[in-house]
């Protein structure tokens, strides 16, 4: 999981909503005459793409990467063994042209594609796999969580690679199309050094890196032992930092840029119906909560308590007057409607007399205090803090805000030091399985005590591990659906809403989406000329 | 005394100062909290990784440990890696200098440029409208925060009339200058009323001076004799003012970078401190310091240069 600490920089396959406005306006248009040149379906090569991000990369290796725009980045560069489908459903080989799981879901086996090189021309062989693999779980890896379960990783040949894992993992295949599971090569690191990752490293994957002008732009050219014939589409990417969000809308209305990615959402409404943009959006993998800390405040450790303050909340009204409407109310601990087995039914819908009721048969029915704390300088958060102390006050609870500075949230959060603690995390991958440990599991079972909340349902922990194991798909989602249930029944989280990620391309450009973990990938869009 | 020995001297004097800055800088980001593993391993992070890693980055150790080998090591030029760029702390520093430095530069000869006419006009009208208007003018850019004036600069100059970008920096020297044209100008600001009351004030103590006096009974025009005999002599004291307040803004590049979302040195330390880097809190505390005491030197340098009656001791 990430946090999302700022949402002016939100932007975001479960459902793609796509508004074709160079098309739906072109009959309307044709009298005025200069119309945009669509995209169509079918792919053409040539031309460069270029792409407005509101921030530059940090660094290029993965193992030291948590920040979005250097993992979004990376991923252009570097191939990982499978990939998440177009529409964000299922997970397909990539770089392994095929692979099986064993029957306990311990052992996963990949044939890798003969003909994929590296940017150097050198072939990409099973070793780099497992240098790779073995690089990013050391102990100062920043994506060592990446690799649940312990897995062995070996080079059984030169294209075969058999990672072995201590305990049945279904989900183990999801982060195999992450960032953390970027595929390096042995030979470029061990000569050039760990230093020469973050700035000049070598692609593994569709493009490589071509030029990097700090701060202003990054530039990618196709590599040519990127094994799938006649990818990418386009000659060049340049990828340039536009900090300002109304200097990225401008940029791409003039046609100065092809695609602009976290478009505001309180921008959305003046991008949408302009001739030559397409806009498309998606809710993402990811949900903003408050968590209360069950262990440190009294009046939160009551089950009465918590479910009077989740029937209090209503999403709905923050979904519109926070997102713009550009969002959907959250309905269950999972993290958005794209989640698998992702289920609607135990949602808690907004009833203050009901709230009023498990307030009054609750251990504190005259209300109680408590300090709810934010990242400072996040609006988002700041909105959504003063619209829920709103609604506090019905029940007689006084809620007080206190931003704090990031760096200090972060300690207060992981040090339990918290009353109620606003927070936006994400997942990462199609299945639950990647949240569930933090979110519910104590830190001796491998968790961090329920997102360092206290809370604990043995239950659900252990619903959650036989989910894990569980290869037959409808037992597993039998079980999660069990999962959400008891864990919508005491609110362990007061679970707020997912946001929508929107960005615009001009409508000459095809096959560009952004998935709900927010990557995106450029190796399959196309130009047509304007 | 001879120059080398005076500039031996000073530079022996600065050496307490910056090692000052230094542990001051050491000991704050050490004190405030978040942990630097956390934040660099994430959420998801175990109890025992996060000390593992705490280990290996020497944060285990006594805090006097640590501090006597952040100063060896950067005495030998060495100032660490930084956590977040995983690259050399200084090369991160000097890519982003440039932009810290020219925007500085900028605002220096920019305020010049709004001082000087109007400490002339109002030394020239002392006591009169004119004169009372360029004060309070300044007094009151003086009172304005640097990070609301930007702010103010560029809803009005890039959104209402957008002549000026919003953000950025911008490729090749014309279109840099167009890029750093507001936040210079929200720098010199606050640095021009500082120098206009400085240069006014010095102005007028020179306009009633004898060879001045003499000047103007030789029929000397008014503006030929400012220009001689007034500002050369009025300058100094606007040198010492600037040399003193380089550094000081310096530190005003840190809002001024944010506000416009400039690439530079100010905006990299509000990210250090942020994701808790310290190497890089201390690189640029020892960069930033050490550019003060060079300024500062310098300006002591120029002013004995100008004034025959400076000596060097």
């Amino acid at each position: 999981m990430r946090i999302q600490l700022d949402m002016l920089r939100f932007s975001g396959l479960g459902r793609v909503r796509k508004l074709s406005v160079g098309v739906a306006l072109a009959g309307a248009l044709m009298v005025q005459g200069a119309l945009a040149q669509t995209a169509g379906t079918d792919p053409v090569k040539g031309g460069v793409l270029v792409v407005a991000r509101p921030a530059d990369v940090v660094l290029w290796d993965p193992k030291f990467t948590n920040d979005n725009d250097s993992l979004w980045a990376q991923g252009q560069i570097f191939a990982t063994l499978l990939q998440n489908s177009p529409d964000g459903k299922e997970i397909q080989p990539w770089l392994a042209e095929s692979w099986e799981m064993s029957p306990d879901a311990k052992v996963f086996t990949f044939k890798l594609h003969d003909n994929a090189k590296f940017c150097d021309g050198t072939p990409i062989t099973a070793a780099d796999v497992k240098f790779s693999f073995e690089r990013a779980m050391e102990p100062d890896s920043a994506i060592s969580w990446q690799y649940p379960s312990s897995p062995q990783v070996e080079a059984i040949d030169d294209l075969t690679v058999k990672i072995t894992l201590t305990k049945s993992n279904v989900a183990f295949a999801s982060y195999l199309t992450i960032w953390g599971t970027h595929i390096l090569s042995k030979a470029y690191v061990e000569k050039t050094g760990v230093e020469a990752q973050s700035t000049a490293p070598l692609g593994s994957g569709p493009f490589c890196l071509d030029s990097w002008e700090k701060g202003q732009q990054v530039v990618l050219k196709p590599n040519p032992g990127y094994w799938v014939a006649g990818q990418p589409y386009v000659d060049e990417v340049d990828m340039r930092v536009v900090q300002d969000d109304t200097a990225r809308l401008l940029q791409l209305r003039s046609g100065e840029v092809d695609i602009a990615l976290s478009i505001p959402l309180s921008q959305v409404a003046s991008l949408t119906g302009v001739d030559g943009v397409t806009m498309g959006s998606v809710p993402i993998y990811g949900t903003a909560a408050i968590v209360p800390n069950v262990a440190k405040v009294p009046a939160l450790a009551d089950v009465n308590v918590r479910m009077a303050m989740s029937l209090a909340v209503d999403r709905q009204a923050m979904v519109d007057a926070l997102l713009f409407g550009n969002g959907q109310p959250a309905k269950s601990p999972f993290y958005g409607p794209g989640i698998l087995y992702w289920t609607p039914e135990f949602a808690i819908p907004y009833d203050l007399e009901k709230a009023k009721a498990a307030m009054a048969a609750s251990a504190f029915p005259d209300g109680f205090a408590a300090t709810l704390t934010i990242p400072g300088g996040d609006d988002l958060a700041a909105q959504t803090a003063v619209i829920f102390k709103d609604q506090m006050a019905n029940l007689n609870i006084d809620v007080t805000i206190s931003p704090v500075e990031s760096g200090t949230w972060w300690e207060m959060w992981s040090g339990s030091a918290f009353e109620l603690l606003y927070k936006l995390g994400t997942n990462d991958v199609i299945d639950p399985a990647e949240n569930i440990p933090f979110d519910f599991w104590s830190k001796d079972e491998g968790g961090s005590d329920s997102a360092f909340s206290g809370y604990h349902n043995a239950e659900i922990v252990t619903i959650s591990q036989a989910a894990e194991a569980e290869l037959d798909t409808t037992k597993r989602a039998a079980l999660y659906k069990d999962l959400q249930r008891l864990a919508m029944a005491e609110s362990p989280q007061f679970y707020l809403f997912h946001p929508d990620t929107v960005w615009a391309t001009r409508s000459n450009i095809g096959g560009f989406s952004v998935f709900p973990t927010k990557a995106h990938r450029f190796w399959d869009v196309w130009k047509v000329a304007e | 005394m001879n120059i080398i020995t005076f500039l031996r001297k000073r530079i022996l004097q600065s050496l307490p100062v910056v090692f000052g800055i230094l542990a001051v800088v050491f000991l704050v980001v050490r004190m405030i909290p978040g942990d630097p593993a956390r934040l660099m391993l994430g959420i998801h992070a175990s109890d025992a990784k996060l000390s593992a890693l705490r280990e290996q980055l020497g944060l285990d150790q006594p805090i006097w440990q640590q501090f006597t080998q952040f100063v060896g090591h950067a005495v030998q030029g060495e100032l660490g890696t930084s956590l977040v760029f995983r690259r050399d702390v200084l090369e991160v520093i000097l890519d982003r200098l440039p932009v810290t430095l020219s925007l500085v530069a900028f605002a220096v000869l920019l305020s010049v440029a709004i001082s000087l006419p109007l400490a002339m006009l109002a030394s020239m009208r002392q006591g009169r409208g004119a004169d009372f208007l360029v004060r309070s003018g300044a007094t009151l850019t003086l009172a304005m925060p640097g990070f609301w004036l930007g702010l103010n600069l560029l809803i009005l100059f890039a959104v209402i009339f957008p002549l000026f970008p919003v953000s950025g920096y911008g490729k090749g020297l014309g279109d840099r200058i167009w890029h750093l044209f507001l936040p210079a100008l929200t720098i010199a600001f606050s640095l021009a009323p500082i120098l206009i009351r400085t240069l006014r004030a010095s102005l007028i103590e020179i306009m009633s001076a004898p060879h001045v006096d003499f000047a103007r009974t030789k029929g000397l025009p008014e503006l030929v004799l400012i220009r001689r005999h007034v500002l050369r002599n009025g300058l100094m004291a606007t040198i010492t003012i600037l040399g003193v307040n380089i550094g000081w803004l310096i530190g005003g590049s840190v809002v001024v970078e944010t506000v416009f979302t400039l690439p530079g040195i100010g905006a990299l330390i509000i990210s250090s401190v942020t994701a808790r880097d310290f190497p890089m809190i201390q690189g640029i505390a020892l960069i930033f310091g050490g550019m003060v005491v060079v300024i500062n030197l310098v300006t002591d340098l120029i002013y004995a240069a100008l004034d025959p009656r400076v000596s060097y001791d």
